[in-house]
């Protein structure tokens, strides 16, 4: 699985950070990026849907990974 | 993906007659009629306040929260106005003026920032919690609920702790002694003026608070006026104390009615954590701010004017069934809550981080000290302002 956070619209809410700090890393004024490139470990994609749906301005996308990886 | 503010065909019901957000009829069924609106005329008109919009879908207040360019903020974010002779900065400016102050501000809110003050926010609120009578009853909205956000507040922007309980009277006579009476607010709004032109020309600020970092922007990259750093303070103020004390008081309201709820989160912070969403989200501290229109829109099948001002209801798009499942019941637990409680968009709460960790800690240290407490009254009703009578039991050991 894959995660991205669009930071045209991420506005710093958090939500993600607080669900998976391990994949949603903040940077010093609270805005969201992806640890990693977007990869994310295979114990952490629930965490990571759950972070995408809890963000009030969607600005998180998962998509699953490609079958070739 | 088609936008909600497509017009769409049908004649749903738009008239609003009397409709009025203030009015004193709202108060114990707001929710209720929010249903309502949401089912029959999400994109209503209101002929009072010389005539508003109301949004009550959360997917047409998202929508118009996104669109900061047709939904201006300049124009004014409350329905009346405060009647102040300045706009609120940031909250009633649209970039590029307000890119400029959030830029400014969001440092002042940076999450290790707002982190760091925990352990003064927690001595805070055990210190007052420790002052509430055990086995009586007490009004724990003016002994606790109102206290802590301004202790918090008055330090966090570098004013005397001691002037406290001027802020909490300049806030609430403005948010609610006369909301219908512009004269009245304006004299407290000019108080409040005065109020900060006099700390902003101290020669000395607390060193980390707001203020100091005010008088410090004539260096930096970011300049302000001197009226633009007293419109930012005028709003802090009015943003920070009252929302606070409104999450507060509407938690233990909840948790005076719900043994089980009180017995669930006593000692388990990450459970408090994940509740205080819901709370903020059955209970929005602030149920709707105001929009004008600048160009030729369309919502549902009504057709919005530039100078028109709509009413964005967050405390209805967080009750909307479209979005969340069983919205009227309080679930502890609840995730996903994407709720708006603290609006959405550019104009989010820059405050958020600091809010939610009052509450939290609130909420933590009344349940360690009082396993037990429960409404004076039990039929009292939710309300987000006014007194909180609770009856408290006894005192848990060693605290």
């Amino acid at each position: 699985m894959r995660a991205r956070v669009d930071s045209g619209r991420c506005q710093g809410h958090t939500r993600c950070n607080a669900i998976c700090p391990e994949v949603f890393l903040l940077d010093d004024l609270g805005y969201a990026r992806v640890a990693g490139g977007g990869a994310v470990p295979d114990e952490y994609t629930e965490h990571v849907v759950l972070a995408a749906r809890s963000c009030p301005e969607r600005a998180i996308s998962v998509e699953a990974e490609d079958a070739d990886g | 993906m088609t936008s909600p503010l497509e017009p769409i065909q049908g004649g749903a019901q738009s008239e609003l007659p009397g409709f009025d957000h203030h009015s004193e009829e709202l108060r114990d069924r707001a929710f209720d009629v929010f249903a309502d609106l949401r089912s029959r005329c999400p994109v209503g008109h209101s002929d009072q306040y010389g005539g508003y919009w109301v949004f009550s879908a959360y997917e047409h207040i998202f929508a118009a929260a996104l669109n900061p360019t047709v939904f201006s903020s300049a124009g004014g974010i409350q329905i009346p106005q405060f009647g102040q002779r300045r706009p609120m900065l940031p909250i009633e400016a649209d970039p590029p003026a307000h890119t400029r102050y959030r830029k400014l501000l969001l440092p002042l809110f940076a999450p290790k920032r707002i982190d760091a003050l925990e352990g003064r926010v927690r001595q805070m609120a055990r210190e007052l919690v420790a002052e509430l009578p055990v086995g009586k009853t007490v009004n724990v909205s003016a002994n606790f609920a109102e206290l802590l956000p301004t202790s918090v507040f008055t330090r966090f922007l570098g004013v005397p702790p001691e002037d406290g309980p001027l802020f909490q009277d300049w806030v609430s006579r403005l948010l609610y002694e006369a909301p219908h009476d512009q004269a009245r607010r304006r004299l407290v709004a000019d108080e409040l003026y005065d109020y900060f032109a006099a700390r902003l020309g101290h020669p000395r600020q607390e060193p980390g608070s707001v203020l100091e970092a005010l008088t410090l922007t004539g260096s930096g990259e970011v300049k302000l006026t001197e009226e633009e750093k007293l419109d930012l303070c005028f709003f802090l103020i009015l943003a920070g104390l009252d929302t606070t004390t409104w999450g507060i008081r509407s938690s233990l309201w909840y948790l005076a009615r719900h043994p089980e709820a009180r017995e669930a989160l006593s000692g388990d912070p990450a459970g408090i954590f994940i509740a205080v969403e819901e709370f903020l989200r059955c209970f929005s501290p602030v149920p709707g701010l105001c929009r004008t229109i600048t160009e030729n829109v369309a919502a549902r099948d009504q057709q919005l004017r530039p100078g028109d001002r709509v009413l964005l209801l967050w405390a209805s798009a967080n009750r909307d069934e479209a979005e969340f499942d069983s919205p009227d019941e309080v679930l502890l637990e609840r995730q996903p809550n994407r709720h708006f409680a603290f609006g959405v968009g550019i104009h989010r709460c820059l405050g958020a981080r600091l809010g939610r960790l009052e509450m939290r800690i609130a909420i933590e240290e009344m349940l360690s000290r009082f396993p037990d407490f429960e409404l004076a009254d039990s039929a009292a009703k939710w309300h987000g302002i006014g007194p909180l009578e609770l009856k408290l039991g006894t005192a848990r050991e060693g605290q």
